[in-house]
């Protein structure tokens, strides 16, 4: 069971690496990733990065570092080390209480496993999506179902005591049955922690641009509906706690890192276009590979664009990030925090949504309950509806 | 003032895209009066949306001075004619203020629909027609059978067509001597009493009203005080003048003469298309010139500003467009869905999608549009005869003795294998056939009567489509006759949206209700609770769709951090949502008020 002191409080800065290969790119995903095979071009991110997160972190101690992608576990044994030395003259990574690396089964071997390891990595997240072949090719993965347990496999051979497993669900065509066997076969694997995504199609992927063409589409929200509920009464079974609306912690507690987003925390992010957010103002930097890299290895910045919140935009946003939370969003706190007073402009849109019982709202926490939590997004989005044009 | 025997005033007349304003062009440039380097491609299509779409909307005129063989400096007056059906009396007025025509064929095309109407207009204007054959230049060119065509279809000679190509200026010089030699010269006397007929009339921002005028009898000079016969309005001529192209004062304009005249005339409201103007002073008066009506308009729809606290902009946008367009009209409506709005009138179709397009380019207007009504015609038990052109102004049922509904003619221009599908749209349309013309083998014209109604919604995309884009139409307006209207309700929710009511024939009306419901329910998002989409006539249900209610909505990932571009989006969505109408506790997204427009699909 997790705990409240295991869950982060909002406070501190978290520190975000961005590794932008992929060995294909994924049919669902719109993340920042290129197909490139090239040592070279590994290499001079590596360089860019270095000089990056030199301009950037400057020694404090991280709430959490993630290492995401993309691929980390893309980067060849030697280069997968550098990364850590980069990361690690900048941050006491063995000091850090969660540093999670992403790692992909047809990438992550035991070599790789025991370097990241070594490098201060202490939470592995295997991006495995699905154990059945036919949605695996439908959704382009370059694994197998084999792959990502043997890749679960090289994570506790290295000694990793905290693993969690990335699945997803309502693949066009996808059925229960098949889900439930998913969700027994990670069970079986004995993971520490499951994340558990909705399929959805992105602007600018390829699955969009096919369900454009009407060549798939999602599948019945009834069907997605059935997976959902299972999933979070299988997992209570199972001893999982659902901390957040698609995560589940066992014994490694839950992901420190993404709870700071959820709490609206700081964070700097390294990378070609990753995402850093300080006191209400949300940066992203250069998108392009070469482009961020030029401008790192320049010395310049690699900004490519940032908002100012408003306040009450930001206050709507910790609303919009928080609610997802098990624990709820402490209303109280965040007009603590932000000096503002919300009740005047939140309290209809909650006293309608308390009605219609899709949150419930006592000592200042905000929490989804029943329905509210099947429409999750609806509930959080109807805040940021408040501060539109405000 | 120039010798009438040397005057010569003709039009060209065509279908979309024969060429009309090249050839136009070409015999400018001929004639010096516009220097080739000066020539902004298609001088005589002045609105942007005209030139956009290859028609001319509003008619133009121009003076030229040509040399003949015969070595005379002749005056030709080129009046210019809208190309669409809608404008059919402008076209009509413009051609009686000439005594030729031009008919102009794609000699790779043939005969399409709007070059038999247009002859035939030109008929009823009594006009010397001369075919001219254009596209010369093309490959598939075959000047012999288009010929033909012309022969069969409109009884012109086919050894007298001319062929040209505007674009090349391949004998464009015969077509200037033709004109002289074929074309009579105007008759009328220049010390009679005045008659002007006022063929078009444009706001100017710097002149106000400038009136395109051709004297039949008489002469009109500066300082004149001249009576509109039809209006009844009085004004004080400023200034007369020709078009060569751009305005050039004159000191006077006499009988056979066509030019414009400036008279501080501030708004279109009161100047309309046919009118007869003659001088204010009793003993100079002349009589009003046959066949004077007042635009009227056929088609109806409504214009809602998309933000309602727009409704005053729209009003002062609308005012603007009607300063150069006085056969638009409108008026305040409100609709429980929309808000408050305008229910406006149009000559047709294209004169909708004119004004719409206007409104979004010239004023930058975001407006919802309803579907399109044709104006019905209601006997009331008292005897009564009343207009309706909008389902909430019908009154009740009990009250209603006979519905009369506007009927056209339509022609339809299609190659021979076609003939079968054609055929079946008219059909399933109400409509009756008339009527069988072949020109040449393999082109034929149908003959149909329809009624309005059934070809304002996409019946001209349907007969593209299904003729694989060779079938042209024409369609005018020809009379009203009984009818079996009924009104069909939309209810979403259990709640009538009054906008997306209509009017229809009661044949086709489970039909229609049954396709607009499955259109709404493409366009009105999910919602926490089921919604009831009804067709309903009186209080009888004739179609039923519902839109399942959201059951999940979690997506939740974190974004890789990138909270800004979800964010954003969200609040994009939530911003479109502030566009949508509630209806009772249904958000209905604007876009759905056109569905009604499309059926098909």
């Amino acid at each position: 069971m997790a705990n409240d002191e295991q869950l982060a409080d909002g406070t501190g800065t978290s520190l975000y690496v961005h590794v932008p290969f992929c060995v294909v790119k994924c049919g669902y995903c719109d993340f920042n990733s290129y197909v490139v095979e090239e040592g070279a071009a590994h290499d001079r991110f590596l360089d860019a990065l270095a000089a990056e997160t030199a301009r950037r972190w400057h020694g404090q101690r991280p709430v959490s570092v993630f290492f995401g992608g993309g691929t980390p576990s893309l980067l060849s044994p030697p280069r997968l080390q550098r990364l850590f030395e980069i990361i690690g003259s900048h941050v006491d990574l063995a000091d850090c209480g969660e540093v999670s690396m992403e790692a992909n089964p047809e990438s992550f071997t035991v070599e790789k496993a025991h370097i990241a390891r070594a490098g201060g990595v202490n939470r592995i997240s295997i991006g495995t999506q699905t154990f059945h072949a036919h949605h695996l090719r439908f959704l382009d993965r370059a694994h197998d179902a084999e792959g990502a347990e043997a890749a679960f496999a090289a994570a506790r051979a290295a000694g990793f005591d905290n693993v969690s497993i990335d699945l997803m669900f309502g693949i066009p065509g996808e059925t229960l049955a098949e889900w439930q066997s998913d969700l027994e076969r990670a069970l079986q694997l004995g993971t520490d922690h499951l994340s558990c995504y909705n399929l959805t199609f992105e602007p600018g992927t390829r699955l969009q641009r096919d369900r454009m063409q009407g060549k798939t589409g999602p599948n019945d929200q009834e069907i997605d509906r059935a997976m959902f509920e299972w999933t979070r009464q299988r997992l209570g079974e199972a001893g999982f706690d659902a901390y957040e609306v698609s995560n589940f912690a066992a014994g490694g507690g839950p992901c420190r890192h993404n709870d700071h987003y959820w709490l609206q925390g700081n964070y700097v992010g390294v990378g070609p276009g990753a995402c850093s957010h300080h006191d209400g103002i949300r940066v992203t930097n250069i998108k392009p590979l070469d482009a961020w890299a030029d401008a790192a290895l320049a010395g310049l910045t690699c900004t490519s664009t940032a908002e100012t919140l408003r306040p009450m935009q930001r206050a709507a946003e910790a609303l919009w990030l928080g609610i997802r939370r098990t624990n709820g969003v402490d209303v109280a706190a965040i007009e603590k925090r932000l000096g503002l007073e919300l009740r005047a402009a939140f309290e209809p849109l909650i006293v309608r949504q308390q009605r219609e019982q899709m949150v419930a709202y006592d000592c200042s926490m905000l929490r989804l309950v029943g329905e509210g939590l099947l429409l999750a997004d609806q509930v959080g989005g109807d805040y940021l509806g408040v501060a539109v044009n405000d | 003032m120039t010798e009438p025997s040397l005057i010569r005033n003709f039009s060209i007349i065509a279908h979309v895209d024969h060429g009309k304003s090249t050839l136009a062009d070409r015999l400018l440039e001929l004639t010096g009066t516009v220097e080739k380097r000066a020539m902004k491609h298609q001088l005589l299509d002045n609105m942007e949306i005209e030139r956009e779409r290859g028609i001319t909307i509003k008619a133009r005129a121009v003076s030229m001075t040509y040399k003949a063989d015969d070595g005379q400096n002749y005056q030709l007056n080129l009046i210019d004619t809208p190309g669409h059906v809608d404008f059919n009396y402008e076209v009509l007025k413009a051609l009686q203020a000439c005594e030729g025509a031009l008919l102009l064929v794609d000699a790779s095309q043939g005969v399409e629909a709007q070059t038999v109407v247009n002859a035939h207009l030109a008929e009823q204007a009594k006009l010397a027609v001369i075919p001219v054959l254009n596209k010369m230049d093309l490959p598939h060119a075959r000047p012999e059978h288009v010929a033909m065509q012309v022969e069969d279809a409109i009884c012109l000679p086919a050894e007298d067509a001319i062929a040209v190509s505007a674009k090349t200026g391949l004998h464009c010089e015969k077509v200037l001597e033709a004109i002289i030699e074929l074309i009579p010269a105007p008759t009328g006397d220049p010390k009679g009493k005045l008659q002007a007929l006022m063929f078009d009339a444009v706001y100017n921002d710097y002149r106000g009203v400038v009136i395109y005028l051709r004297v039949m009898h008489g002469t009109i000079k500066k300082g004149d005080e001249i009576l509109m016969l039809g209006t009844d309005k009085e004004h004080e001529v400023l200034e007369v003048g020709q078009l060569r192209p751009d305005m050039i004062a004159t000191p006077e304009l006499a009988a056979g003469e066509v030019g414009y005249v400036v008279a501080n005339i501030k708004t279109l409201v009161d100047v309309n298309v046919g009118d007869t103007i003659t001088h204010n002073d009793e003993k100079l008066r002349g009589e009003m010139l046959p066949g004077f009506k007042e635009p009227k308009p056929m088609v109806y729809c409504g214009f809602y500003p998309t933000v309602p606290s727009e409704f005053d902009n729209l009003r002062k946008s609308l005012e603007k467009v009607r300063i150069n367009d006085s056969s638009f009209t409108f008026e305040p409506e409100t609709s429980d869905a929309l808000g408050f709005g305008f229910r406006c009138g149009f000559l047709g179709l294209l004169h909708m999608e004119v004004i719409q397009q206007r409104l979004e380019r010239e004023e930058d207007m975001d407006i919802v549009q309803t579907a399109p009504s044709v104006r019905y015609k209601i006997k009331l038990t008292s005897g009564e005869m009343i207009e309706v052109h909008s389902p909430s102004d019908l009154p009740e049922g009990n009250f209603i003795e006979e519905y009369l509904e506007p009927i056209t003619r339509v022609n339809i221009v299609v190659p021979s294998e076609f003939i079968g599908a054609v055929m079946k749209i008219c059909t399933e349309r109400r409509g009756s056939y008339l009527s069988t013309d072949y020109y040449g083998k393999e082109r034929v014209m149908l003959g149909f009567r329809i009624p309005f109604s059934e070809i304002i919604f996409d019946f001209h995309d349907q007969l593209k489509s299904l003729t694989r884009g060779y079938g042209t139409m024409d369609y005018e307006v020809e009379g009203f006759e009984g009818s079996n209207l009924v009104k069909v309700r939309i209810l979403v929710s259990g709640e009538e949206v009054d906008a997306l009511s209509f009017l229809t024939h009661k044949d086709n009306s489970e039909e229609r209700g049954r396709k607009i419901l499955k259109q709404l329910r493409k366009e009105i998002p999910r919602h926490q609770f089921e919604v009831a989409l009804q067709a309903a006539i009186g209080g009888k249900f004739i179609a039923r769709e519902s839109i399942s209610a959201m059951r999940k909505d979690v997506t939740a990932k974190c974004y890789g951090g990138d909270i800004s571009r979800k964010r954003k989006l969200l609040e994009k969505q939530k911003k479109g949502k502030k566009r949508m109408r509630m209806v009772g506790s249904v958000e209905i997204p604007q876009k759905a008020f056109l569905s009604v427009l499309r059926s098909e699909d």
